[in-house]
């Protein structure tokens, strides 16, 4: 692979991830929100692989490899079958609608750009724009959090923030040691499925899955 | 007794409470396992502390006395709090509490104190991160083990705060890689070894370094319970049980205060400025400011002993920030001290719901009348934690504020004082109603022993504590507070 | 010859636009086991349609006459300012990448107006859910223009190829790609096709572009459908040209024009089919849900422009 070909598959593949995560803010049932989500990490794989041949980085092809079993099949068949066994309402209500966050989103964009360009002393070993999508990624992972009133897309915004942290660790600096990342992945995993077995719990006690019912503990 | 082999019996008598077929069996792991985790714990301890780092795991484990203080203040509030839960977790009769539960509480209790083990002697920091993630999950589950409905939403405001808290201090830690991969020459697969880092800490970038500490006092502070990211704290603290709201408050507030700790050291010898200590100091100073309103309009005593949690981290935070000898020994001092008052509030307050059957502070009067031990205990702990002498947390706190005018930090520590008062006012008219007075209505009087025994060993401690620093721990803390300071080993 | 050449191309248009009605239609008839109409069966349709007479509305007013032949009108203006298989388009000139999106927008204002003129409720219904759609749809083609013409310095259609042309093959120039997506989201949108509008549809419930030439019949209605079908090949073109631009010559001699001509039919035919993809795999979006989508192409337009001048022109 020639190399004037990787900056041109580094945009593409970066803008790629901007448009799957607005798929995943845009979607109006939840199931398109978690495919959307398999889309966004499946990226974020052929990204690592992408520094990895640039960098001659070996270990990173594993947490491509790792990346791809777990965050694009595994967790989002977890999510399906919990989104059967819950029996929820598939359309997704937010906050604001969608266009208004829409824009937000954007305006994040513009705020990881600024805050990244100001920072002086950062020398990325990969091309600069992704330490802003990461960033991005990970403020969006906050939005989709806070704008949606479903359980579960409160979980597919923290993997969310996960992706992007990952995906800021291996462009700033080749990935943290493999030691670590089968850590964190493992992590993630545990915490997907405890998250889903409350989401279980909470269906149980509330009849549903929507986050405006927890209100009860106040002061 | 190496780190591994006292990891290990927390793991082994998770499973075992898990695989168990019977209650007996169930009660036997789960307290044969904490006594021996806190005997080997406390003589692993107390007898390496001084001979220098002890490392295992390929140098991903260590212990120094830092470590080894906060893995002897676990293993001892293990023991309690087992031994106070066997007390009553196991009795047969109406209010029985079915096998599959037992379990349950078993497994996840001694899992919660092998990640918090875990965290305390991580060398590095990827392994601290993903432990101190795995003391969210182990927890949330001890949190939510009555079933409840506001359990289920404590337990997922937990889950999802603390999640992304530490989220955000996996991106702190991911700054620190980057400018330790950046500037220290040699290393390889020590980048992320804490004592590695400790010791070439001039070569880190300062700039990479300060922005890194704010992401982890973010993140790791929300675990901490500093405000403003506090507000999961009240509710998983009060809807847990008792001897899990002793643990949660006493200990897992003050591994994540080690984890900001670690990285303090780090950023105050890479950037040789005050940076993150007055940032501590702020946001200690605003965790005590903010506990005020909550303690003094409180209604539900177990949120009220959670907000105290609030402030006291943030006091730890403060003197952890203010620095100096005085401010580190302080510090280190309250954890402990602050970790044996409140669990002592928390057991309190296990009796109080078993005897009076409510939540709710207005509902409880004439404690003393009803029961008077329950009732000493109670007041004595209430005295203690809101710094009275001659109890313990008087003495730490005074530490931490003599660092704090030794340092010159002459406005903190006067909005400090002023705050302390409110609180102390608060809690004084919460404890009157509560422990004078004459009860309204007639309560069960079934006698525990052990559950009082432990009551009575935790004033004891209290008391000796407030006179009296023993000579092991006094040693172990000055050897952690020069770790702290800087110098290593 | 340029003449020849330009006339050519809106020509060309003309007569490819029912060719790409008919190929995503087989698409369609493929995928759900039915054979699907003849290659000629669309022109024999547009025909017949001329041929047959015409049912006026006793209180049809002149714009119920007039705006068949300006939507017509308008789309094929709009194909004399692209660059098809050749450099230039007759009617290029700078800044006709507006006048581009103000022709299409006069054939549809007067299309909006017919359909209110004879006072059906179904046509009023079919204007009152155009204009909401597009209202979203032309900034959002506007922005994109805008984004593609910050970069490549000019905002006539033709000098944005040739710019873009001139980039070697596998540029992908980070803020202004992103304008490929908002212009496919646009396709769709403006040319009627899932999911935004159903094409095969009568029911009120789902109908948009149906509703309002559903008074039509005969001669207008022939000239409705194939400006229609026009309209979409134009957007199809666009994509095609504008984001794929290598093949395309600006000399006179035969055989890269030829060649050009073999490249933008395959190039359609890709785009057209990724089009019937969609329309085949997905279900139509309803109504309120449809500003989402086009909001999406229109944030990724934003983002294209404002991304350039925010971040520096893209590397």
């Amino acid at each position: 692979m020639s190399s004037e070909w990787i900056p041109s598959l580094v945009h593409f593949f970066g803008m790629m991830l901007l448009v799957a995560s607005f798929g995943i803010i845009a979607a109006p049932q939840i199931m398109a929100s978690v495919r959307a989500y398999a889309v966004h990490s499946f990226l974020l794989a052929v990204i690592t692989v992408l520094v990895a041949l640039a960098g001659h980085v070996e270990h990173l092809l594993i947490s491509a490899a790792l990346t791809v079993v777990l965050k694009t099949v595994v967790i989002p068949r977890v999510f399906s079958k919990m989104i059967h066994r819950l029996g929820v309402r598939r359309e997704v209500e937010s906050y604001a609608n969608v266009p208004f966050l829409l824009l937000i989103s954007v305006l994040l964009l513009f705020v990881s750009f600024y805050v990244t360009s100001g920072l002086r002393g950062l020398e990325p070993v990969f091309s600069k724009e992704f330490v802003s999508i990461a960033i991005f990624t990970v403020f969006f992972g906050m939005l989709v959090m806070i704008s949606v009133k479903k359980a579960m897309t409160q979980v597919l915004g923290l993997l969310l923030i996960e992706n992007g942290l990952f995906l800021l660790g291996i462009t700033m600096t080749f990935g943290m040691p493999l030691l670590v990342e089968l850590g964190i992945s493992f992590d993630v995993l545990v915490a997907v499925f405890i998250m889903g077995i409350f989401m279980l719990k909470i269906r149980g006690a509330f009849e549903g899955i929507d986050i405006d019912d927890l209100t009860e503990l106040k002061g | 007794m190496t780190i591994g082999y006292l990891l290990a019996i927390p793991v082994v008598s998770a499973f075992c409470c898990l695989a168990s077929g019977t209650k007996a069996f169930v009660r036997f792991f789960f307290v044969a396992g904490a006594v021996l985790l806190a005997a080997a714990g406390e003589y692993f301890v107390f007898t390496r502390a001084g001979q220098g780092n002890l490392f295992a795991f390929g140098g991903n484990l260590f212990m120094d006395p830092l470590g080894a203080l906060f893995a002897a203040l676990i293993v001892a509030l293990g023991l309690l709090s087992a031994v106070y839960a066997g007390g009553y977790l196991f009795e047969e009769g109406p209010s029985a509490i079915p096998l599959r539960k037992l379990r349950r509480y078993g497994f996840f209790f001694h899992l919660f104190l092998f990640t918090m083990l875990l965290t305390v002697f991580a060398n590095n920091l990827g392994i601290m991160w993903i432990s101190i993630e795995g003391t969210t999950l182990a927890s949330a589950f001890l949190v939510n083990i009555d079933d409840k409905k506001s359990s289920v939403e404590a337990a997922w405001k937990y889950l999802i705060l603390c999640s992304v808290g530490i989220a955000l201090a996996l991106f702190g830690i991911i700054l620190v890689y980057y400018s330790a991969a950046l500037g220290v020459s040699g290393g390889g697969n020590y980048l992320l070894n804490w004592t590695f880092l400790a010791g070439r800490a001039k070569e880190l970038n300062p700039q990479v370094m300060r922005l890194a500490f704010v992401f982890i006092l973010v993140g790791y502070g929300t675990k901490a319970g500093l405000a403003p990211f506090h507000s999961w704290l009240p509710d998983a603290h009060s809807q847990a049980p008792s001897p899990v709201s002793a643990l949660l408050s006493g200990v897992l507030l003050s591994c994540a205060t080690l984890g900001i700790l670690r990285f303090h050291i780090l950023t105050k010898a890479a950037t040789e400025s005050p940076f993150s200590g007055h940032l501590l100091i702020f946001f200690g100073v605003l965790s005590v400011a903010v506990a005020v309103p909550f303690i003094l309009d409180q209604k539900d005593y177990k949120r009220l002993f959670a907000y105290s949690s609030v402030e006291h981290m943030g006091l730890v935070a403060a003197g952890l920030g203010f620095g100096g000898a005085w401010g580190l020994y302080g510090a280190l001092l309250h954890v402990v001290n602050h970790a044996f008052g409140k669990s002592l509030l928390f057991f309190c307050s296990g009796h109080l719901l078993h005897q009076f059957g409510t939540k709710e502070i207005g509902k409880i009067r004439g404690i003393l009348k009803v029961n008077p031990l329950l009732g000493g205990a109670f007041f004595a702990g209430i005295m203690a934690i809101t710094g009275m002498p001659p109890f313990n947390i008087f003495v730490s706190k005074f530490f931490i504020l003599c660092g704090g005018f030794a340092g010159g930090h002459f406005f903190a520590c006067g909005i400090l004082l002023f705050l302390l008062v409110f609180i102390f006012a608060g809690f004084l008219r919460h404890a009157c109603n509560m422990v004078f007075g004459i009860p309204e209505k007639t309560v069960r009087a079934e006698r525990n022993r052990v559950m009082d025994g432990v009551l009575l060993a935790g004033v004891f401690f209290l008391v000796l504590l407030g006179v009296w620093v023993p000579g092991p721990l006094h040693r172990l803390i000055l050897g952690a507070v020069s770790v702290a300071g800087g110098t290593t080993g | 010859m340029t003449l020849i050449l330009s006339v050519f191309q809106a020509v060309l248009i003309a007569g490819f636009a029912p060719a790409v009605s008919w190929f995503i239609k087989k698409m369609k008839a493929v995928s759900q086991n039915r054979v699907g109409p003849r290659f000629f069966q669309v022109y024999f349709d547009l025909i017949k349609l001329f041929r047959k007479g015409m049912v006026i509305s006793g209180t049809a007013s002149w714009v119920f006459h007039a705006a068949p032949y300006v939507f017509f009108g308008g789309t094929i203006a709009a194909a004399l300012m692209l660059p098809v298989i050749w450099k230039g388009a007759l009617c290029g000139f700078m800044g006709d990448a507006i006048l581009f999106v103000y022709l299409l927008a006069l054939g549809r204002f007067f299309l909006v107006l017919a359909a209110l003129d004879t006072g059906t409720a179904f046509g009023g219904m079919g204007s009152s859910r155009e204009m909401f759609l597009s209202s979203l749809a032309e900034p959002a083609l506007l922005l994109s223009f805008f984004s593609i013409g910050f970069h490549t310095k000019t905002l006539s259609l033709t000098g944005m190829m040739s710019v873009l042309a001139a980039d070697s093959p596998h540029r992908v120039i980070f803020f202004v790609s992103l304008a490929f997506g908002a212009v496919l989201i646009l396709a769709i949108a403006e040319s009627g096709r899932i999911p935004v509008d159903n094409p095969a549809t009568h029911l009120e419930l789902t109908m948009v572009h149906e509703a309002m030439v559903l008074e039509y019949s005969g001669r207008y209605l022939a000239l409705l459908e194939w400006g229609h079908q026009i309209k979409q090949l134009l957007f199809l073109t666009l994509l095609a040209n504008l984001f794929f631009p290598w093949g395309i010559p600006d000399t006179f001699n035969a055989v890269p024009i030829v060649l050009s001509l073999l490249l933008y039919a395959g190039k359609i035919a890709v785009a057209a089919w990724v089009i019937g993809w969609i329309e085949i795999h997905f279900a139509k979006l309803r109504l309120f849900r449809v500003p989402d989508f086009l909001a999406v192409a229109f944030v990724l337009a934003l983002l294209s422009f404002l991304g350039q001048l925010m971040v520096g022109r893209g590397a």
